[in-house]
């Protein structure tokens, strides 16, 4: 009768397994005289054996014990393994996370942030990080002001020399006003579009003009891809792009627009991900 | 027949003034809708900052109002 098993054999040959090498445990039954043959197959071991009936039940007891001998050495290094893990990525997210704590609420990014709370906010639920877009990126809205102001004395010169005093002051002064507004709504436009991370939920909120605004949010659980976009000469030079966010919710993509350093908020979100993933509580 | 004298630059200046009080008007407007939308964001992102920023566009809408009356003053007469 030929009773056929299989022993899975660790990586390394030293590394041993429950109750003796399988190598070395396997050349002790031959040398007891049975009469085994091996057969590697990458990591499994088949080997085979000529027994009579009596053998046979011992030999399938034995078989039985060795594999559920190995399953819990592999359960055991499994769950090490786990753990080994989530306390490296809970230390890489606590280092990343470290570097944006200094910030406040007016910085690109501020981790941990205090004196803020967020609309349906629970109360085990805590702000991670908050991030806004690069500062570079209003630039050409600041310049937009720039030139209505210059524009303001541009105007009213010309119209004084055409004898226009009066109208000139007026239009000037509506250019001024006009600028210094364009200035205060792109200071209000940066401040309020920022992206929040919580420890349940990601939160994009999108205040593009005065008449709309748009703020979705997702799970974390439910993200389900994260991709960055660094596309231009100012996003090179400056390192800010763009962060796509796939999730299962009913908001099926996030962008977060023109983030500084979005490899590193990748990174967090990356490393939050896996950490819900694993049942960690964050 | 009588003839009338009529004074076009007059006519010109104060159409150009009516432009700019309209565009005065909507620029105090504007302002008022954006202290509605910052009201709206300020409850929905609590910050100790939204209500220094509610205050300071009030504040603008009041300098900017009481500048585009002494403008509009200015053109008319």
């Amino acid at each position: 009768m030929i009773v056929r098993g299989e022993i899975e054999l660790p990586r390394k040959k030293s590394v041993s397994l429950k109750g003796g090498n399988a190598s070395a445990r396997l050349q002790n039954l031959k040398s007891e005289g049975r009469d085994i043959k091996r057969d590697t197959r990458g990591r499994d071991m088949i080997f085979t054996e000529n027994l009579n009936k009596s053998q046979v039940n011992k030999s399938q007891e034995a078989l039985k014990m060795n594999n559920v001998s190995t399953r819990s050495v592999q359960a055991n290094a499994t769950i090490k393994k786990t753990a080994r893990n989530i306390k490296n990525l809970s230390m890489t997210l606590g280092k990343q996370l470290e570097g944006y704590k200094n910030g406040n609420l007016l910085s690109r990014a501020y981790s941990y942030p205090k004196n803020i709370s967020i609309d349906g906010q629970e109360p085990k639920e805590k702000i991670i990080l908050i991030f806004r877009s690069h500062p570079i990126v209003v630039l050409p809205r600041i310049l937009q002001s720039l030139v209505l102001i210059v524009c303001a004395i541009i105007v009213a010169v010309l119209f004084k020399m055409s004898d226009m005093t009066n109208l000139g002051v007026g239009v000037g002064i509506l250019l001024i006003l006009a600028g210094v507004s364009n200035f205060i709504f792109t200071y209000i436009y940066w401040f309020y579009n920022v992206n929040i991370i919580t420890t349940e939920r990601i939160i994009d909120m999108d205040f593009s003009n005065i008449g709309s605004y748009r703020m979705s949010e997702a799970q974390i659980e439910k993200v389900e891809d994260i991709s960055v976009a660094n596309e231009g000469f100012f996003a090179s030079m400056f390192n800010y792009g763009t962060i796509y966010v796939q999730t299962a919710a009913e908001e099926r993509e996030f962008e977060f627009e023109n983030v500084a350093e979005p490899n590193r908020i990748q990174d967090i979100l990356g490393d939050l991900m896996e950490l819900k993933q694993k049942g960690v509580k964050i | 027949m009588n003839t009338y004298d009529v004074d076009f630059s007059n006519i010109r200046n104060i159409s150009l003034g009516c432009v700019v009080g309209l565009l005065l008007l909507f620029h105090s407007f504007w302002i008022i809708m954006l202290i509605f939308r910052v009201k709206v964001l300020d409850k929905i992102i609590k910050t100790p900052y939204g209500s220094s920023i509610k205050s300071g566009l009030i504040l603008w809408l009041i300098v900017s109002s009481a500048i585009s009356i002494i403008t509009l003053l200015i053109v008319f007469l």
